[in-house]
């Protein structure tokens, strides 16, 4: 019996029939494809996109410095440095994030005890040197400066 | 530095030798200087802690534990009320309230001349007696605002 | 035996102990904040309490000790509650900053509130509001994070002795403050802050810069200022030192968990921009960067001609105290193979050699005869010519916990400032160079009143008799008018050393940096002999070296007498032993000492100077000499971290790396051969020193292998006290020599099993030479009346330390100690400028007043740049080892106004 089933589904190029199907009536779908970039998609708040630094409603930094996002960072992408500032409080010094070492997962955000650092819908990091993805605490700053107000991954 | 009298000095050496240990008689030396100066300044604690052969850290720790050490000059007569658990449900928070107000002063403080000085303690063993406070070393119990009053009037 | 339980694990103990100890022996963690091992009982904290079966309540696990049977619970609902409660009250208190405070991470608090869930404090009280108190340089205090277990209280008073904090207020409102906030007689050990199971004590060199995630990388190390060798742990990130933190299990090395303010603080001179990072050639009067190649190149060629113009014996090499046993080993191989002289000598002739050939001479073997750790067991200490609580702070605590645990008597004898006498039973004061005299009427009262030990006695009856003999002039009452010591007090230092079951004796340069220093520390060794203190543990000769590498240094043969392991160049059969080893021949005649190299260079004898890791015309007297030699040197190269008064004399400068960067091994005063390891790589453009001078010898055509463990598998075939020592063996920790190998052990207490003396062929001819040195240094004293008492001070160590942040915090600059009373005379008040003049010099200084120091005696530290005792010093020579005089000179003192 199956040599029999065999036999006539080579003759009557079954399988390419089988293939031409899905070609036809995909063609009188909707496409699912965007004409990217001249069409945008929807980016849920929730989206870890690059990290922002926040700053406060007064303008000051609201990071304290505290390290545990560098702690917390699975692929140790994250440095900081700090030091004395006056008055003996928490300086922050420099704070970079190696975007071609991060996976986005959103652990620094969680493990930031005063929110000063969330993520954002931005996705398009691209760039033409590894330095320039290197972002350094003005960059974050900036971008923070941009979601002001905006709902991000944290709200 | 402030030196001690030859009096107090005395006193020490008779307190030291009850005790093996030199150091035992930190408590007595304190007692002594404070008789002689009417307080524990820093400059006295030094003073004895060099006598006694122990840091002024150590001498200084040991005066700041107990209340009846003055750190502070203090007045001809200190009010010393008791506001442990028991005279405090007989009242001896309003009590020190009334007190305050009527010497002028806070908790801590000296009347400016130097009269009274008023010190919250925790308890001095009257509790069956409470609300109680000790002046100098007379004790006075089941106390009210107006046996109070007339405490201190007579003191004056 | 004592069995017990543990969670149901079963233990048995031979000594009774309390459950936080027993627990700790199966893997229990019982939690604490109170209890530290090496402190009194208190208490206090109530965290660690556990559940014995039997018992009604819950027990400390600290304050319980172990009996029988007993069946104890750790963890249990019943004792979680109790721990939450406990936590709870703390955090009535304790501020939640946890993520700006630095010990977050590593905090006892937070680690247990995480464990038991106590986040929060159900009281609504405000919590108190301390101010920090910033009064310490060094440490800071912020009280608000205190969880009140004192144990800064304690080590302070129980470990270091000081006794500077203490428990103020009561109850809630209690903090742990020093006298009136002060910070005055703090010595910045830093017990306290590695002590702190919170964020209340830190470091403010760290403040707010580290956190534990940080640490790229830790090494175990060894401490690189002074002889006690003190195991470290330095934590570095991006080739930066961040900290160097204390061993936490109090168990490893012989320190043993405690640091002083030099290893605690000091570690940072390997991060200094002003550190030498390219080879440095003089060309014109004026130093040209240069390549490694062309260096190493310009140096073999030249020692390479003057080796063929004037012979070997042109060239000569010093070694500093900085390095290690390795490097001296390469160095001192180089110039006996590779350029075939003698003329290798280290910086351990500025006194520690005296000890070392004196206790070889007496007992057969030139080493501290005991451990550092050893000296706690001691009945008697008699300190001498050595501030242990400055010098050698590690040893000043061995010392201190003699006194406070055993009760020992210590008897300090110095002629100038010690700090240890506060702790001491007897002090004795004597007039500066006359401490022989006093030793030895230690020894003539021993004999007089019959207190030497019989036993001994009995068996060494000739060398006893011939001691007796050797010091019966030396009457206290004349010893007295020699020393100014009163002849009481020496009969009673003699009686208590004598009486006590164990008594040792801790010296340093106040005894060995003397013309006479070599013949009194012989009579050091008599003493502890004739009272049978030799080879006995809590007894013993204990030298302590000023430098981390200057025991290792004379170990590996860097002297121009003695070849890897004290065998003798004058010995035809260790030469040839030693010449068959390294296939060649090793010159006959012994080199020059560095103090005769130097007049050697004057004169054009010696044409060219290798200095590695030291500074000769900072550290060696007569300073103009000094210079003057060094640039009369045709050729001068200088191997070092930093530039130096020596380097800018230099012809060549090659920048080496620092003990932070490199591999190796110490050896301290109490013989125990330790690694150090790299925490950080070699800074850009610097080399190991073992690697510069392999590249110098290989280009002079005899290469060597400079990998630290290959070498120290060579000098453990070529240094008999050596043999058996490896890196594999060193791993685990470090190794007193002499190893046995049978044993797998080293020797902890040398001699136990009898000495060997081997004065008599010296005799009389040194007695008498010295005897003329000491003469010649009487001269010099008309019309100088003070003494200048060239000291080290406890915040600095020879010259890298002022290089390191924290020590300079606090003493960041020269000054002369006068005592109060000398100064009245003189119309001098604090921070007035003096003028300390000596015969060939003078410095000027701002004036201190301190009690400490005794009268006629004026106490400069000798560290700082501009500021070198060596302008006031003159040469005069020891003449056994040629070690200069250096400690006390006289001087006279001008004030000069403010």
């Amino acid at each position: 019996m199956k040599a029999i089933e065999k036999f006539i589904k080579t003759i009557t190029f079954w399988e390419i029939l089988k293939g031409l199907k899905l070609t036809f009536s995909t063609m009188l779908t909707k496409p699912v494809t965007r004409l990217y970039p001249i069409e945008r998609p929807v980016i849920p708040p929730v989206f870890r996109g690059l990290h922002a630094m926040r700053r406060h409603p007064d303008g000051s930094e609201m990071c304290i410095a505290c390290g545990l996002c560098a702690a917390y960072c699975p692929t140790g992408c994250i440095k900081i440095k700090t030091s004395e500032g006056p008055d003996h409080k928490k300086k922050l010094d420099t704070y970079e994030i190696e975007l071609l070492k991060c996976l986005f997962c959103g652990y620094c955000v969680e493990a930031c005890p005063v929110r000063a650092l969330t993520m954002t819908q931005e996705y398009e990091l691209a760039d033409y040197s590894k330095e320039k993805l290197v972002y350094t605490r003005e960059k974050l700053l900036a971008n923070g400066e941009r979601y002001r107000g905006k709902e991000t991954h944290l709200d | 530095m402030i030196t001690l009298s030859e009096n107090t000095l005395q006193e020490i050496e008779r307190a030291a030798s009850k005790y093996v240990d030199r150091k035992s008689a930190l408590m007595a030396a304190l007692w002594a200087a404070q008789a002689e100066f009417g307080q524990l300044s820093p400059d006295v604690i030094e003073a004895v802690a060099e006598v006694i052969g122990v840091s002024s850290a150590h001498a200084q720790g040991l005066a700041t534990y107990h209340s009846l050490y003055w750190k502070k000059p203090v007045g001809k007569y200190v009010v010393m009320l008791c506001t442990n658990i028991a005279c405090t449900l007989m009242g001896a928070e309003t009590l020190l309230e009334h007190l305050e107000k009527k010497l002028g002063i806070h908790e801590g403080e000296t009347t400016p001349d130097g009269m009274f000085t008023l010190q919250e303690v925790e308890c001095i063993g009257s509790c069956g007696n409470a609300p109680a406070m000790v002046i100098n070393e007379t004790f006075y119990y089941d106390l009210t605002a107006e046996k109070i009053d007339g405490i201190l009037s007579g003191l004056r | 035996m004592i069995n017990i339980k543990i969670n149901g694990i079963p233990l048995s103990l031979e000594k009774p102990t309390n459950i936080i100890e027993a627990a700790a022996k199966v893997g229990v963690h019982v939690p604490h904040f109170c209890y530290h091992k090496e402190l009194s009982i208190y208490a206090g904290c109530r965290i660690c309490m556990v559940e014995v079966k039997g018992k009604p309540k819950l027990l400390p696990a600290c304050a319980t000790a172990v009996s029988d049977g007993m069946e104890i619970i750790t963890e249990s609902e019943k004792i979680a509650k109790s721990r939450r409660g406990v936590l709870e009250l703390q955090l009535t208190h304790h501020p939640l900053d946890c993520p700006v405070c630095d010990k977050g991470g590593e905090c006892s608090l937070q680690d247990y509130v995480f464990r038991y869930g106590a986040d929060r404090s159900r009281f609504i009280e405000k919590k108190r509001e301390i101010p920090v108190n910033y009064e310490n340089p060094l440490i800071e205090r912020n009280m608000e994070r205190c969880v009140s277990c004192k144990r800064c209280v304690r080590i302070c008073a129980e470990v270091q002795g000081d006794w500077v904090l203490s428990d103020m207020n009561r109850g809630s409102r209690v903090t742990m403050e020093s006298f009136c906030g002060s910070e005055e007689e703090c010595v910045h050990c830093g017990h306290c802050l590695s002590n702190c199971p919170v964020g209340a004590i830190q470091s403010r060199l760290t403040k707010n810069q580290v956190r534990p995630w940080f640490v790229e990388r830790e090494a175990e190390t060894v401490c690189p200022y002074c002889g006690d060798g003190c195991t470290l742990y330095l934590q570095s990130r991006e080739n930066t030192i961040l900290r160097a933190l204390s061993d936490e299990t109090y168990t490893k090395g012989s320190n043993r968990g405690s640091l002083c303010v030099r290893g605690r603080f000091g570690y940072d001179f390997p991060n200094n921009p002003e550190r030498l990072k390219t080879p440095l050639i003089k060309k014109n009067g004026s130093f040209v960067e240069a390549s490694w190649d062309e260096a190493i190149s310009l140096v073999a060629e030249r020692f390479g001609r003057i080796k063929s113009s004037a012979g070997p014996d042109a060239i000569g090499a010093v070694i500093g105290g900085r390095n290690t046993n390795e490097e001296a080993y390469l160095l001192q191989k180089f110039m006996r193979a590779a350029v075939g002289t003698n003329n290798i000598d280290n910086m351990a002739r500025m006194g520690h050699i005296n000890a070392l050939t004196a206790l070889e001479d007496a007992f057969g073997l030139g080493g501290m005869t005991n451990q550092i750790k050893d000296i706690a067991q001691s009945g008697a200490v008699l300190l001498i010519g050595n501030d242990a609580a400055a010098e050698n702070p590690i040893t000043g605590l061995a010392v201190k916990r003699a006194v406070f645990k055993k009760g020992a008597k210590l008897i300090v004898a110095d002629a100038g400032k010690n700090s240890m006498s506060k702790h001491a039973a007897l002090r004795l004061t004597y007039k500066p160079g006359t401490h022989g005299r006093l030793i030895e009427a230690m020894v003539n009262v021993i004999f007089d009143e019959g207190l030497q030990d019989k036993a001994v006695e009995e068996k060494n009856k000739v060398l006893f008799g011939r001691i007796n003999v050797a010091y019966a002039h030396n009457t206290p009452e004349k010893a007295q008018e020699t020393t100014g010591v009163p002849a009481e007090d020496i009969r009673k230092a003699a009686r208590s050393f004598a009486s006590a079951p164990a008594a040792s004796i801790v010296f340093g340069k106040g005894v060995t940096a003397s013309v006479c220093g070599y013949e009194d520390s012989l009579a050091l060794a008599d003493l502890s002999l004739i009272t049978g203190n030799v080879g006995r543990s809590g007894g013993g000769v204990n030298p302590m070296a000023g430098k981390a590498g200057e025991q290792g240094a004379c170990d590996m043969g860097a002297l121009p007498d003695r070849l890897p392991g004290y065998r003798k160049v004058a010995s035809d059969e260790d030469r040839k032993r030693l010449g068959s080893l390294w296939k060649t021949e090793i010159p006959k005649t012994a080199g020059l000492t560095v103090m005769e190299m130097l007049v050697a260079a004057a004169e054009g004898r010696v044409q060219a100077l290798y200095v590695v890791g030291s500074d000769p015309a900072f550290e060696l007297p007569d300073r103009k000499r000094t210079a003057d030699a060094l640039s009369k040197t045709k050729f001068l190269v200088v191997q070092d971290v930093f530039m130096s008064d020596t380097a800018a004399l230099a012809d060549v400068i090659l920048p080496a790396a620092t003990f932070a960067e490199k591999e190796g091994t110490f050896t301290n005063s109490e013989r125990r051969v330790q690694r150090i390891r790299p925490a950080m790589k070699v800074l850009a453009g610097a080399r190991p020193d073992g690697e510069i001078i392999s590249l110098i010898s290989g280009k002079m055509g005899r290469p060597m292998d400079w990998e630290p463990s290959l070498v120290m598998d060579k000098i453990s075939v070529s240094t008999p006290i050596y043999a058996g020592i490896t890196y594999d063996l060193l791993e685990s920790g470090g190794v007193q020599w002499p190893y046995y190998e049978e044993m797998k052990s080293g020797t902890a207490i040398l001699h136990s099993q009898g000495y060997d003396d081997r004065r008599a062929a010296k005799g009389e001819e040194i007695a008498a030479k010295v005897a003329a040195a000491r003469s010649v240094k009487d001269d010099i004293k008309e019309g100088y009346p003070f003494f200048a008492d060239i000291a080290v001070s406890l915040y600095h160590s020879g010259t890298t330390t002022r290089k390191s942040k924290g020590p300079n915090l606090v003493v960041g600059g020269p000054f002369a100690a006068l005592n109060p009373a000398d100064a009245k005379g003189l119309g001098i008040g604090e921070g007035d400028t003096v003028k300390v003049r000596s015969r060939s010099g003078f410095l000027r200084l701002p004036a201190k007043l301190d009690a400490g120091v005794p009268q006629g005696i004026v106490h400069i530290p000798n560290h700082f740049l501009g500021a070198g005792c060596n302008v006031l010093t003159e040469v005069i020579l020891d003449p056994v080892n040629k070690v200069p005089e250096a400690r006390y000179w006289p001087v006279s003192i001008e004030p000069e106004g403010r």
